[in-house]
């Protein structure tokens, strides 16, 4: 799953980042470095700088100090967070994957090759024969990809997704993992961020642990660890070895009547 | 057959040839930058804008200038401003649009109280005159229209993708400042080449109203969110389905949480099967809810 060794050439990277909304700071002295090829998972609490670090790395909020280097001419795709849409927009599915093919003079309408490009773009991601649905008329592992499918349309090499499995259930979520998996496989770089640490992070080979600074950095097996999980998301959490895998689970000394008892 | 004649005669005076080429053209030009407008909830920018560049009247004519270069430069800054504040400040687009129009329209009174009125009543502002309009006025909007067909047909594209989505529109490349800018721009000069034609009321609405029916007639918009809710339940159901495969809730106990399910049962009126007690509930006609207590039956 991890990246092809030997010559890994950086595409994005972030030295130093702090970022202000004009504010407290909301990320400080982060560094991260994409290389080409890598998938890399970003977890962290709510309100933790995770979109915020996604928009430093796309280029869209200014930072307050350090930099970020992008590879000159890196053409970039953003799958944002579902909550963020306007989905009474009145727009068919292959209109919002045409739209993203914006620059330089086009018709405005969708040319007969571009059609058919949309269609293989939706064939390959599974959306065949919804091209002239309106999006919300889909459900919600299907809306992600019409997103997926709109940041690969524009031949992107590093797709963000903010949140893709936020509200997705167990089938639905390993549908988009494997499918970012299969995607990453044929040489395109992913960046996420993620809530759901057992769900998504564990099967990723790299995860960067966020709350304002980075915790940790690296695979999985050094990074879901007890010490920097409290430190990230600041309570006791445990970590269970299962079939090989990490489960992350909170700790059992925590109980309902325990936050009752502390809150009376 | 005289009928005929006497509908065509009109036809024959050039302002009211003039008329019909300016009312038919400002329809069509409002309708197609209403849309956008409507789309990024500006709704209320016609009606601002066009007090607003009565605030550049009475400034250019204090000033001396031509009036409409003015006014026309007036709207245009307004309309910037409006946009730039949208963009940088958490402030709504309608809250920014009150502050910035109100402020230009209650200047321009100031002025033309202190220094009196420069030229054109404020009837003529209010209410426009279509069978007044000069051939200036005909090329004028022609002009525009021009103009306009121009941005939206190249433009069309980077239009609909920063009206849709800003944020990824900027990170893939558009220049999403320049499209607003071109936008807002295209939006006053509409609203001053159509001025003298309709007035400041008309505007507002051919603005609006057209925009408004577009979006409602159009096959892509359903104006009841109603598959999106279904589907909410339906994801909330499949969760649950992991965690209590049985079903234990009966219909008279409301106090019991929601673990229910229509497990593998379709109706025709209710495909997505959603939860008994949670989020689909209230939401349910008569017919569902009976159908619901056969499938209970059925389930168990
Ligand atoms: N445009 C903005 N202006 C001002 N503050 C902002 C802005 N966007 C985000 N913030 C603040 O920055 C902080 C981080 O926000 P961000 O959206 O990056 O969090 P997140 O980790 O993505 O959270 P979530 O998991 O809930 O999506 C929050 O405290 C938020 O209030
Ligand atoms: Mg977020």
């Amino acid at each position: 799953m991890i990246s092809q060794s030997g010559a890994t050439s950086k595409v994005i990277s972030a030295e130093n980042v702090t970022v202000d909304y004009g504010a407290e700071p909301v990320l400080i002295d982060v560094d991260l470095d994409v290389t080409d090829g890598e998938l890399i998972g970003i977890v962290g609490p709510s309100g933790s700088g995770k979109s915020t670090l996604l928009k430093v790395l796309l280029g869209t909020v200014p930072v307050r100090a350090g930099k970020v280097d992008r590879r000159p001419g890196l053409a970039v795709g953003l799958v944002p967070q579902v909550e963020h849409i306007d989905w009474s927009f009145p727009v068919t599915v292959a209109e919002c994957v045409g739209m993203a093919r914006a620059r330089g003079l086009r018709t405005p309408w969708i040319t007969k090759a571009e059609r058919a490009e949309i269609h293989a773009v939706l064939d390959r991601l599974g959306l065949n024969g919804l091209a002239n649905r309106h999006i919300r008329d889909l459900s919600g592992g299907q809306q992600q990809r019409v997103f997926l499918a709109r940041a690969l349309f524009t031949k992107a090499e590093v797709i963000f997704l903010d949140e893709p499995t936020s509200g997705l259930d167990v089938k639905t979520r390993h549908e988009v993992l494997h499918l970012l998996d299969d995607l990453n496989r044929q040489g395109l770089t992913i960046v996420l961020t993620t809530h759901d640490l057992n769900g998504i992070a564990a099967h990723l080979p790299k995860i960067v642990c966020l709350n304002t600074r980075v915790i940790g950095a690296g695979p999985p097996e050094d990074v879901l660890v007890p010490d920097v999980l409290e430190r990230t998301y600041g309570s006791p959490m445990h970590v269970l070895e299962h079939g090989g895998m990490r489960v992350v689970v909170d700790s059992p000394l925590f109980s309902v009547d325990d936050i009752g008892k502390a809150s009376a | 057959m005289m009928l005929a004649a006497d509908l065509f005669k009109p036809f024959e005076f050039e302002f009211f040839r003039n008329g019909v080429i300016v009312a038919t053209l400002a329809g069509a030009l409002c309708g197609v930058v209403g849309c956008y407008v409507v789309l990024r909830n500006m709704s209320y920018i016609g009606h601002g804008l066009s007090h607003a560049i009565f605030g550049g009247y009475a400034v250019a004519g204090l000033i001396g200038i031509n009036l409409f270069l003015g006014a026309g430069a007036w709207g245009v800054i307004t309309a910037l401003a409006i946009g730039g504040i949208v963009r940088r400040r958490p402030i709504g687009s309608d809250a920014a649009i009150g502050v910035v129009t109100t402020a230009s329209f209650a200047l321009g009174l100031a002025l033309v109280q202190l220094y009196g009125s420069p030229g054109q009543n404020a009837d003529a502002l209010l209410f426009g005159n279509v069978l007044g309009v000069t051939f200036a006025d005909v090329w004028l909007i022609v002009a525009v229209s021009i103009g306009a067909a121009l941005f939206i047909g190249f433009g069309y594209r980077q239009l609909l993708f920063t009206t849709f989505d800003t944020e990824v529109a900027k990170a893939t490349g558009v220049r999403t400042g320049l499209v607003d800018g071109l936008l807002m721009v295209l939006l006053s000069a509409t609203v001053l080449a159509t001025m003298n034609v309709m007035g400041v009321t008309l505007i507002a609405a051919n603005l609006v109203v057209p925009a408004v029916v577009a979006r409602m007639l159009t096959a892509h918009h359903r104006p009841v969110p109603r598959r999106r809710r279904d589907r909410r339940g339906q994801r909330f159901c499949r969760h649950e389905r992991e965690l209590s495969p049985r079903c234990r809730v009966r219909p008279d106990d409301r106090s019991h949480s929601c673990d229910f399910l229509h497990r593998g049962v379709r109706c025709r009126w209710f495909v997505p099967s959603p939860c008994w007690h949670c989020c689909a509930r209230p939401l349910m006609t008569r017919h569902m809810r009976m159908r619901r207590l056969d499938t209970l039956a059925t389930c168990g």
